[in-house]
C-alpha cells in the first residue's frame, strides 16, 4: 500500500522538477537569443544609421545648393532604407545564431520566439530613430521656411506626425526583419533550390504590410492597384498586424523542425 | 540565492533508428541502429568514416529527427524537449560558435544558456589551450577551433556531454591536455560522456564502455574490459607463436627478427593459456584498435 502511495507521488515530484527546469531553460534561451540577435543587429545598425545620415546630408546639401529640394530627404534615404537593412540582417542573423543556440541547449521553439521578440524590438527601436530623425528634419525645414511634406507618404504627410511615422516604420521594420529571417531559414532548411522556390510565398507578409501602409516606393502603387489607397490608420494597423502574424507564422513553419547543420568556417 | 542542484547523469537509448539523407546513398546513414549508453560513464563511439557516428550523435542532441525508431535521452524523446536539450552538450569537431564575432561572444552565449556553466574552468582551459578570446572563431587555426570546442564541452558541465571528433587539428600535447582535463573534470563532476574518435590508441585508456558502429548498425556495444577479453596478444619466438596460432583467427601480425607478436580474436581457455606459457609465449591484452579494425573489416568483407 505504501508503495502504491509513494510511487505516483515520487513521479509527480520528479515531473514537477523537470517542468521547472524546462520553464527556466526556455526563459533563459529566449532571453539570450533575443539579446544576442538584437544587440548584434544594432552593432551593425549603428553604422547603418551613421552611413545613411551622411548620405542624406550630402543629398540634402546638393539639393539645397542646386535649388531642387522638394521634400523630405530623411524619409526617402533613411527611413526608406531601414526596412531593407533589417530585411538583410533578418536573413543573416538567425542563420548565424540557430546552430549555436541549439548546440547550447536551446530549443527551436525558444529560438522562434526570440526571433519574434527581436523583430518587435528592432521594429520599435529602428522606428523610433527614423521617426525622431524625420521630426528633427521637419523642425529644420519649418525653421528654414522649406516645404516639409513627403512626396511618397500616404498615412502621414510630413515628419511632424511623429506618432504615425513611428507606427508605420515599426510595422515595416518588424515585418521586413521577420520575412528576411524566414527566407534565410528557408535556404538553411530547404537548401538552395527549394529555398529559392519558397521566396515568393515567404514574401507575402512584405506585400501585405506594403499594401496596408501604402508608403514608400512599392506600397502606394500596390494600394492604388487594389483600391486601398484611401485606407485610414486603423485599417492600416489591422493590415499590419495581419502581415506581422503572417511573417511570424512563416518563420515558425520553416524553423520548427529544421535540421541543424554544424557550423563551418 | 542557492547554486543550482548538480544534475544526475543522463542515459541514452536508441532503438531501431533509421535515417537516410537521400536517394543517392548506397545505404542509409543509420540502418536500424540500436544502442544504450549507461548514465555516468565515458563511452567511446568508434566507427570508420561514414559509419553513422556523427548522425547518431546529432539525433541524440536533437539536431535532427530520425526517419524511424526511438531516441531517448534520460528516458525522454529529446527533440524539442527543453529538459533533454538543456542537459545535452554536443561538440561537433570545432564546436558550434558564432563565427563572425569574437570567441568571447560565443563563450558568453554558452555561459548564458548553460545553467551549470563553469566560467573558472572555461578561463583555465582557454589559457591552457592558448585560445585568443579577441579573435573570431573563423580566424583561429583548426587546432585552436577544436580546443575552443573542448572548452565549450567541458565548461558546460552538461549531464550528457558528447565530443564528436573534437581532437581534429589539435597537436599531440593539446590532445593529451584535453584528455587529462576531461578525466579530471569527469572525476570531480560525474556525468555521461560520449567520445567519438578515430585515435583509438590515444583514447581507449579513458573509455569505460565502447560502441562500434559500421554502415549505420551497431557491431558491438560492451564494456572495455569485455571487449578486450574478446582477443589476446601473444609475443614470443616466431616459430612458437606461429605454431600456436595456426588455424586460429589472427587479427594482426608483427615480426621483428626472430620475435613475433600476433593478436588473436577469441579467448583462450586455461589449458590453452598454460600451453602457450609452456611454449615460452607471453600473453597480453589485445589493443582495442586491432579489434576495431578486424571487426569493421570483417563486416565490410
Amino acid at each position: 500500500m505504501t508503495e502504491n502511495l509513494t510511487g505516483p507521488t515520487a513521479l509527480t515530484g520528479r515531473e514537477a522538477q523537470r517542468a521547472a527546469v524546462r520553464r527556466t531553460a526556455e526563459r533563459r534561451s529566449l532571453r539570450t537569443a533575443t539579446w544576442s540577435m538584437s544587440a548584434g543587429t544594432w552593432q551593425i545598425g549603428a553604422w547603418f544609421w551613421v552611413i545613411v545620415l551622411i548620405i542624406a546630408g550630402i543629398i540634402g546639401y546638393v539639393e539645397v545648393r542646386t535649388d531642387i529640394l522638394d521634400g523630405s530627404v530623411i524619409d526617402g534615404v533613411v527611413s526608406g532604407s531601414a526596412k531593407f537593412f533589417l530585411f538583410v540582417m533578418g536573413i543573416i542573423a538567425p542563420i548565424a545564431s540557430v546552430a549555436v543556440h541549439v548546440a547550447a541547449g536551446g530549443t527551436r521553439r525558444s529560438f522562434i520566439r526570440s526571433t519574434w521578440c527581436t523583430a518587435v524590438i528592432l521594429g520599435l527601436t529602428f522606428a523610433l530613430v527614423a521617426a525622431v530623425l524625420g521630426y528633427v528634419e521637419w523642425l529644420v525645414f519649418r525653421a528654414q521656411g522649406w516645404s516639409p511634406e513627403l512626396d511618397r507618404a500616404q498615412l502621414y504627410v510630413d515628419g511632424g506626425q511623429v506618432g504615425t511615422a513611428f507606427l508605420v516604420q515599426a510595422f515595416f521594420c518588424s515585418v521586413y526583419w521577420l520575412s528576411g529571417a524566414a527566407i534565410g531559414m528557408g535556404y538553411y532548411g530547404f537548401g538552395v533550390w527549394r529555398g529559392t522556390f519558397a521566396i515568393p510565398l515567404l514574401l507575402v507578409p512584405v506585400v501585405l504590410v506594403e499594401l496596408a501602409f501604402q508608403s514608400g516606393y512599392f506600397g502606394r502603387p500596390f494600394a492604388q492597384a487594389v483600391g486601398l489607397a484611401d485606407a485610414q490608420v486603423l485599417t492600416a494597423v489591422v493590415g499590419g498586424l495581419v502581415a506581422l502574424a503572417a511573417a511570424a507564422l512563416t518563420f515558425h513553419l520553416v524553423t520548427r523542425s529544421v535540421a541543424i547543420a554544424p557550423v563551418t568556417t | 540565492m542557492t547554486a543550482p542542484t548538480r544534475p544526475e547523469p543522463f542515459g541514452v537509448e536508441l532503438r531501431d533508428v533509421t535515417l537516410s539523407f537521400g536517394k543517392g546513398e548506397k545505404h542509409p546513414a543509420l540502418d536500424g541502429l540500436s544502442l544504450q549508453v549507461r548514465p555516468g560513464t565515458i563511452t567511446g563511439l568508434l566507427g570508420r568514416n561514414g559509419a553513422g557516428k556523427t548522425t547518431a550523435l546529432s539525433l541524440i542532441a536533437a539536431m535532427r529527427r530520425p526517419d524511424a525508431g526511438t531516441v531517448l535521452v534520460d528516458g525522454e524523446d529529446p527533440f524539442e524537449n527543453a529538459w533533454a536539450m538543456a542537459g545535452t552538450q554536443l561538440v561537433r569537431e570545432s564546436g558550434d560558435t558564432i563565427t563572425s564575432t569574437k570567441v568571447a561572444d560565443s563563450l558568453g552565449y554558452y555561459a548564458e544558456m548553460r545553467e551549470h556553466w563553469d566560467a573558472d574552468l572555461a578561463a583555465r582551459l582557454v589559457d591552457l589551450f592558448e585560445v585568443d578570446l579577441r579573435k573570431t572563431p573563423e580566424s583561429l587555426s583548426r587546432g585552436k577551433r577544436s580546443a575552443l570546442g573542448a572548452v565549450i564541452g567541458l565548461a558546460s558541465r552538461a549531464p550528457l556531454t558528447i565530443f564528436d571528433e573534437v581532437y581534429l587539428g589539435m597537436d599531440a600535447p593539446s590532445r593529451y591536455a584535453f584528455y587529462d582535463a576531461l578525466v579530471e573534470d569527469y572525476t570531480e563532476h560525474p556525468r555521461t560522456i560520449i567520445l567519438s574518435s578515430h585515435l583509438i590508441d590515444e583514447v581507449e585508456r579513458i573509455f569505460e564502455d565502447v560502441v562500434i558502429v559500421d554502415k549505420g548498425r551497431v557491431l558491438l556495444a560492451e564494456s572495455v574490459e569485455s571487449v578486450r577479453s574478446r582477443g589476446v596478444s601473444l609475443t614470443g619466438s616466431a616459430a612458437a607463436v606461429e605454431s600456436f596460432v595456426d588455424g586460429r583467427r589472427v587479427l594482426a601480425r608483427q615480426r621483428l627478427g626472430g620475435t613475433a607478436q600476433v593478436t588473436l580474436f577469441g579467448t583462450l581457455d586455461d589449458a590453452e593459456r598454460a600451453a602457450a606459457t609452456e611454449a615460452g609465449i607471453e600473453l597480453g591484452a589485445v589493443p582495442l584498435q586491432d579489434l576495431f579494425v578486424h571487426l569493421t573489416r570483417e563486416e565490410r568483407s
